[in-house]
C-alpha cells in the first residue's frame, strides 16, 4: 500500500484512539459527501451506536435486546480531527472531551 | 401462471419435498423409541420452519436481495464467513446422508451393496443440476415427491388414537432414558428446521423473479405446504409407534425403515418405500448441492442461476460439481447414511443460531423490507424455538455421546 | 446527499453494464491529501482485497500465485469511484465487465474446464420464454 492510500476496508473495525492515546472505541462508519465534484470522507463515526447504524434496524421491532448491556454511545469525529496513519492506524488529534459524542 | 395455480403448486411441491432421510429417520426413531411422545418436536419444528420459509421468500420478494447477498452485503465479508463455513459444514454432513439415503434405496431394490451406488448417483444428481432448469428440479422432482403420501395412507389404515396421538402434540418429560429422548428431539428439530430449505427457497423466489405481489402467496405456500409436509413426518413417527414401539424394536439400520410401510401395505409397501426414500432424497440433494452453490456465488458476487448454461456461470456450476463430489465420498467410504444423519441433524441444531440470527436481523431492517418487516410473533417463535434447539443440542450430545449413542 | 462508505457500499454488489453480476466491493481505497479531506478514490474488485481483509500474508501468498496467470494479473482490479452509480440494490458499473481481470477467473474456468463438458449450453433457449433471469441482483 503507498504512503498517499489507505484501505477503508481494512480501517473497518480498528481501535480509534485520542492523542492522549485514550481508546475511543472501534471505526465502525465513514460518512461520505461529494464536495465540489469530489467524494471525500467528512466524518468518522466511532463506538457501538456506530455499528447499530449499520445493523440496528432490528431494534426497533425487537426491542428487549435494548436490555443487553451494550455502550449506547457513538463519536462523530470531523474528518480535520482523524489521522490515517499506517495499515490500521487511526489517531485522533484532539482529547477526547473536546469531541461530539452521541447518545443513542 | 395466474396466482391460484401457483399457490397449489407450491403447495404440492412443498408436500412432496418435505421428506427426505433427515426427517424420515429422526421421526422413525422418536416413534420407535418413545410412541407418540415427541410428536410435539415434529410440531414445534413445523411451525418454526413454516415461518422461516415464509420470512425468506418474503425478505426475497420484497428487497430483491437474497438471503446470503443480504448477509454479506449488511454483516461484511469477516461475519459472513462464519455462517457460510458453519453451513457448509454442517450441510456437506446432510447432503452427505442425502446421497447415501438415494444409495441406500437403490441397495434396498436391487441387492448390489450401498457404496457401489454411490458415484451413479451423484452423477445423475449432477446431471440434473448441469443440464436441468430451476422449474424442473423445484416442480418436477417434488411433484414424484408426493409418493411420500404413502406414509399418511398407511398411517391412516393403522387407525391410531388420535386422543393418544394429540396428547404427544403436547411437550412432556420423559418417563425413561431421558438422554436419548432429548437427543430424539433435537435430532427431529434439526431434520424440520434445516437452514438450507429456508435459503434455498430465497434464491428460488429470485429464481422464479417474485415480486411484492407474491407476498400473499408465499405466506400460502409457506403455511400450508410446510403445514402438510409436517403432517408426514407425524405420519413417520405414527407408523414407529404402532409398529416398531410396542416390539421394542430400535432403529439402528436403514433396512428397518421399510418395516414403516410393509406390514400395512404388503409387499407394495416395500417398493412404495423405496421410492418414497429414493425420490425424496435425490430431491434434497439436488435443493442442498444448489443452496450451498447458492451461498459460495450469491457470497462472492458471482454470476449465478439454475436457469443459465453452465458455461454462464462457470464458477457457480463448478462450485455444485464440487459439492457433490464431496459429497459422494462419505457413501462411497461406506459410512451409514443413518448414523451420518443423527450427526448432521444434531449439529443442525446445534448451530441453528448462526444463521437464524443475522437472518433475523435482516427481517426486521426496514431498508430491505419496508413495511413487510417481521411483527412480533415471527420474531418470537423463531427467536426461542432456534435458542431452545441449540441449548438442547449442546446439552443432549454429549450425553448421548456418553450413552453410547 | 451522505453516502455511508461501510453500510452502503462496501461488500454490496456490483453489476456491469449488460446487468450481470460483477463481483463484490470488496475495499475502497482512499486517497489521501495533505490539508484536504480523504477522497474516495477506487473501489477494489479482487480475491487479493478479500483475503487481505482476513490475513495480509494470505493476501501476497495468492497475489504471488495470481502473477503466474499474465500481465496485469496479481494487483487487485481498481474501479475509478466515477465508473460507478447506484441502481436500486446493487452497484452498477458503466463498463463490461467481461473485458476486464474481474472476470479472469470465471473466464478460465469456462474455457478450461466447463466447455469441456457435455451439455454446457443450452439451458437459456428452454428458459427464454419464462423470462429466466441472468444472474444479477
Amino acid at each position: 500500500m503507498e504512503l498517499h492510500e489507505a484501505h477503508a476496508e481494512r480501517l473497518l473495525g480498528t481501535k480509534v484512539r485520542d492523542v492522549n492515546g485514550e481508546v475511543l472505541g472501534r471505526l465502525e462508519e465513514m460518512i461520505v459527501e461529494v464536495i465540489d465534484g469530489e467524494p471525500v470522507v467528512t466524518e468518522f463515526h466511532v463506538g457501538p451506536v456506530a455499528l447499530l447504524e449499520r445493523i440496528g434496524g432490528f431494534l426497533e421491532h425487537m426491542p428487549y435486546f435494548r436490555l443487553l448491556p451494550f455502550p449506547k454511545w457513538e463519536y462523530r469525529i470531523p474528518w480535520t480531527d482523524v489521522e490515517l496513519g499506517e495499515v490500521g492506524r487511526v489517531t485522533v488529534k484532539v482529547a477526547k472531551e473536546r469531541l461530539r459524542r452521541v447518545e443513542e | 401462471m395466474n396466482k391460484i395455480f401457483q399457490i397449489a403448486l407450491g403447495i404440492v411441491t412443498s408436500v412432496g419435498g418435505f421428506l427426505e432421510i433427515g426427517s424420515i429417520a429422526t421421526a422413525a426413531q422418536a416413534g420407535a423409541g418413545f410412541g407418540f411422545q415427541l410428536a410435539w418436536s415434529i410440531l414445534v419444528g413445523t411451525i418454526c420452519i413454516a415461518f422461516l420459509v415464509e420470512m425468506s421468500g418474503r425478505f426475497s420478494a420484497v428487497s430483491k436481495h437474497t438471503i446470503p447477498d443480504a448477509m454479506r452485503e449488511r454483516f461484511g465479508v469477516r461475519f459472513f464467513a462464519v455462517p457460510l463455513l458453519v453451513m457448509l459444514l454442517v450441510s456437506m454432513l446432510t447432503l452427505g446422508a442425502e446421497v447415501g439415503g438415494v444409495a441406500a434405496a437403490l441397495k434396498l431394490a436391487t441387492g448390489i451393496p450401498l457404496p457401489v451406488w454411490a458415484v451413479p448417483v451423484g452423477l445423475l444428481a449432477w446431471f440434473i443440476l448441469w443440464r436441468m432448469t430451476f422449474s424442473f428440479i423445484e416442480n418436477g422432482v417434488s411433484l414424484l415427491g408426493l409418493v411420500t403420501l404413502a406414509f399418511a395412507v398407511a398411517a391412516y389404515k393403522l387407525h391410531p388414537s388420535y386422543a393418544a396421538l394429540g396428547k404427544g402434540l403436547l411437550p412432556t418429560l420423559p418417563t425413561h432414558d431421558a438422554s436419548k429422548y432429548w437427543f430424539g428431539a433435537v435430532s427431529v428439530l434439526g431434520a424440520s428446521i434445516s437452514p438450507y430449505l429456508y435459503y434455498f427457497y430465497s434464491s428460488g423466489a429470485i429464481e422464479d423473479k417474485w415480486d411484492e405481489s407474491y407476498v400473499p402467496v408465499n405466506r400460502a405456500i409457506a403455511a400450508i405446504g410446510m403445514g402438510f409436509g409436517g403432517f408426514l413426518s407425524v405420519a413417520v413417527l405414527v407408523l414407529a409407534a404402532l409398529i416398531f414401539h410396542p416390539r421394542h424394536i430400535d432403529v439402528q439400520q436403514y433396512e428397518q425403515l421399510t418395516g414403516l410401510l410393509t406390514p400395512v401395505l404388503g409387499r407394495p409397501g416395500f417398493w412404495l418405500f423405496v421410492a418414497s426414500l429414493g425420490i425424496a432424497c435425490i430431491g434434497a440433494t439436488l435443493e442442498i448441492s444448489l443452496s450451498l452453490a447458492y451461498l459460495v456465488a450469491q457470497g462472492f458476487g458471482w454470476r449465478w442461476g439454475e436457469d443459465l448454461s453452465p458455461r454462464r456461470d462457470a464458477r457457480f456450476s463448478l462450485t455444485y460439481t464440487a459439492i457433490v463430489a464431496i459429497a459422494v465420498l462419505f457413501p462411497l467410504l461406506g459410512l451409514d447414511p443413518l448414523k451420518l444423519t443423527n450427526i448432521a441433524m444434531a449439529l443442525t441444531a446445534a448451530s441453528l443460531p448462526v444463521g437464524v440470527f443475522p437472518f433475523l436481523i435482516l427481517m426486521n431492517d426496514k431498508t430491505y423490507l419496508g413495511k413487510h418487516t417481521n411483527g412480533p410473533i415471527g420474531n418470537g417463535v423463531v427467536l426461542v424455538v432456534s435458542l431452545m434447539a441449540a441449548v438442547l443440542a449442546i446439552v443432549s450430545i454429549p450425553l448421548e455421546i456418553i450413552g453410547g449413542g | 446527499m451522505p453516502i455511508r462508505l461501510i453500510a452502503d457500499v462496501l461488500d454490496e454488489q456490483l453489476v456491469d453494464v449488460h446487468g450481470e453480476n460483477a463481483g463484490r466491493v470488496d475495499g475502497i481505497v482512499l486517497e489521501l491529501r495533505d490539508g484536504k479531506p480523504p477522497r474516495v478514490a477506487y473501489l477494489e474488485v479482487s480475491p487479493i482485497t478479500l483475503l487481505g481483509r482476513f490475513s495480509l500474508r494470505l493476501a501476497h501468498w495468492y497475489a504471488r500465485h495470481d502473477r503466474k496467470f499474465g500481465e496485469g494479473r496479481g494487483v487487485p482490479f481498481r474501479v475509478p469511484w466515477s465508473r460507478v452509480t447506484r441502481e436500486g440494490p446493487t452497484l452498477e458499473l458503466d463498463f463490461d465487465a467481461d473485458v476486464t481481470p474481474i472476470s479472469a477467473l470465471e473466464d478460465w474456468l469456462r474455457v478450461k474446464i466447463v466447455e469441456h463438458i457435455p451439455f454446457s449450453r443450452g439451458k437459456e433457449d428452454e428458459t427464454r420464454e419464462r423470462g429466466g433471469r441472468n444472474g444479477a441482483a
